[in-house]
């Protein structure tokens, strides 16, 4: 039983925490004012091999695993929301589902340049009429020649303005619904019938760009199918069961940002002629944090070691998101309050904290699927299976 | 071009807190860090073997324990070619220059100013013993045809920079002024921790250093002995004296 980080991983966290600290988190601020991530903000983490943290060296990537990317993902949310969302969509989901179920002529065409940040990925799933029930896909694709003809739309699609490539969910049978008639395509930007919609206005995450993506026709040839065709449904809920623990992470990194934020802040403030910190209730509500995103770590990297030996972690991936959006969203609050007035100021970053951590609790599987997830793994366990 | 790098491993000032009154340091975080200094002697090192194409072996060393075998672990994923340990209980000044000789054939030997901790400068003493040349304060150093091209600040002030030159072999020291070091890929990182010979360790007998004396005994502490309190006298006793 060893709960320390192995040293390469230490060291590992020491060159990511010196790079957001030093090029991320300078920017956070403006990211979130003027909603826009510098391209050159990413290539520079591609070049240090950021954008690719759990994926072979072989395909460009770090090859750190998954324990890796949850320390890449929670350093990055600790510096800003918006950047670690724009990179957990690019590898958490959007690379991850090429690397899981894609062939070997697909990874080695596109995975370096993803990789080394050239180009930016993303995934498509939601739907104006699909969202947690993701089964009810309508985007068709049909087979014409040597390509798919896609035609329909998908909805708040993370890093849709932005990607170079969108790895699409397409039902390929409209007989056989999306269980067993859907296929996931990697699909160019450039490609002729393609747009995007304008960015959505969120509450929060202003730089991680969200847009409504239009299919009019667009061609993909048949080397740029992901996995089996029929068999799209699956490799997208493995690469959300997957993503579910570096999300968990991220918000880790974000509760971890408040409770800095909270301490520095009860060290600095007076009031009565003492610093705050010497006010139980301010001691009680950094306790309280400090406890949760304690609890929340040892869950975050064992899930991850669990991803990393090949163990079953559905179950605790599950856990990692609900229980890490809660916690980040509870400890933000918390930190606000022990802020005071300054808590609300548009100057500070608590506010941005404040806005950007409610996302966590609706996106990758809102909280309610969630807790679906958790319980039906449970009743397996026990030989039921739950009836959506 | 053989250049050697000498690094040491210092406590991070960050994690301490320094009492005046009570004359007492606090750690409060024990955490290791390159030295700042060499941090930059170690940029310099790799920007000169990328101006050579890659045409240079560059060795990065430090003196110490396990602790410090993390520290050169660093410097391999940053793009040195050999790491090397020193275990050995010496002068360190009187080690490196047994390693450089060890090693053979060093054309430049990088370092820090100054050690932030110790305040330590070993680079002059390293010159003076190997009879190589040295220059001090470097933030800009490049080869051209053995001759060695060294930009120094010597004005605090920061408007005059000026040039020295000199043969090689030799000795360079670099301010905390010169370019900090850059980060090293994610990737290299893990290899370079996963590779069990990743770190050369080396001890004084494979130095050749097997009878050392020290240099300076320590035979105890002691303060002077005080001084008694002398007369306390007015103006007009002095005015007195001075007439008289």
């Amino acid at each position: 039983m060893d709960f320390d980080l192995s040293p390469e991983y230490t060291a590992l966290r020491k060159m990511i925490r010196a790079v957001c600290e030093e090029e991320v988190a300078p920017v956070a601020h403006k990211i979130d004012e003027s909603g826009i991530v510098e391209r050159d903000l990413l290539r520079r983490l591609g070049e240090l091999g950021i954008l690719g943290v759990p994926f072979p060296r072989e395909y460009g990537g770090m090859g750190a695993g998954e324990i890796g990317y949850c320390i890449m993902m929670e350093e990055m949310n600790r510096a800003s929301a918006s950047v670690a969302t724009i990179v957990g969509a690019h590898i958490g989901i959007g690379v991850m589902s090429m690397y899981l179920d894609g062939s070997k002529a697909l990874k080695a065409k596109y995975m370096p340049d993803l990789c080394s940040g050239k180009k930016v990925c993303a995934f498509a799933l939601t739907e104006p009429n699909a969202g947690s029930d993701a089964a009810g896909i309508q985007l068709r694709a049909t087979l014409e020649g040597d390509s798919y003809m896609l035609d329909g739309q998908k909805m708040w699609i993370t890093n849709g303005p932005i990607a170079d490539v969108i790895n699409v969910l397409a039902i390929t049978d409209p007989g056989l619904g999306a269980r067993g008639g859907a296929t996931v395509f990697a699909v160019e930007s450039k490609s002729e019938g393609f747009s995007t919609g304008k960015p959505e206005r969120k509450m929060g995450l202003h730089g991680s760009p969200t847009s409504l993506l239009n299919f009019d026709n667009v061609r993909v040839p048949k080397e740029n199918v992901i996995g089996q065709i029929g068999l799209g449904f699956v490799t997208f809920m493995k690469t959300l069961d997957i993503g579910r623990v570096s999300l968990g992470a991220a918000t880790l990194g974000g509760a971890q940002a408040s409770l800095d934020a909270s301490v520095r802040w009860a060290r600095t403030r007076s009031q009565y002629g003492k610093q705050i910190a010497h006010n139980q209730t301010i001691q009680f509500m950094l306790a309280d944090m400090a406890a949760e995103i304690e609890s929340l770590r040892a869950l975050v990297y064992r899930t991850a070691w669990l991803v990393d030996n090949g163990k079953p972690f559905i179950k605790e991936a599950g856990m990692c998101k609900l229980l890490g959006s809660e916690i980040a969203s509870r400890c933000v609050d918390r930190a606000v309050q022990i802020h005071g007035a300054l808590g609300l100021s548009r100057d500070f970053p608590m506010e941005r904290g404040f806005r950007d951590a409610r996302i966590s609790e609706i996106f990758e599987g809102t909280n309610e699927i969630q807790r679906i997830v958790i319980a039906s793994e449970l009743m397996q366990e026990v030989g039921v299976r739950l009836r959506p | 071009m053989k250049i050697l790098i000498l690094l040491k491993n210092i406590l991070d000032p960050r994690g301490m807190m320094i009492n005046r009154k009570a004359g007492k340091v606090f750690i409060n975080k024990k955490e290791w860090m390159l030295n700042p200094s060499d941090a930059r002697a170690l940029e310099a090192g790799l920007k000169i073997k990328d101006a050579l194409n890659g045409d240079a072996v560059v060795i990065a060393a430090a003196v110490g324990d396990d602790v410090t075998a993390n520290l050169l672990r660093d410097a391999k994923a940053l793009g040195v070619d050999r790491s090397i340990l020193i275990k050995a209980d010496a002068p360190t000044a009187r080690l490196y220059m047994a390693l450089a000789q060890h090693l053979g054939d060093i054309d430049l030997i990088l370092t820090g100013g100054s050690a932030l901790d110790t305040g330590e400068n070993i680079g002059a003493q390293i010159a003076e013993g190997l009879n190589f040349a040295f220059i001090g304060g470097a933030v800009k150093c490049a080869i051209e045809n053995n001759v060695a091209h060294v930009t120094r600040k010597d004005d605090p002030a920061g408007r005059l920079y000026n040039g020295y030159e000199c043969d090689l072999p030799a000795v360079v020291t670099f301010s905390r002024e010169a370019p900090s070091l850059r980060y090293a890929h994610g990737g290299d990182i893990i290899i370079a921790y996963r590779d069990k010979n990743a770190v050369e360790t080396i001890s004084a007998d494979d130095l050749g250093l097997t009878d050392l004396q020290p240099v300076v005994v320590e035979r105890g502490q002691s303060t002077p002995p005080e001084r008694e309190f002398g007369k306390e006298v007015s103006v007009e006793d002095v005015a007195k004296i001075i007439n008289n």
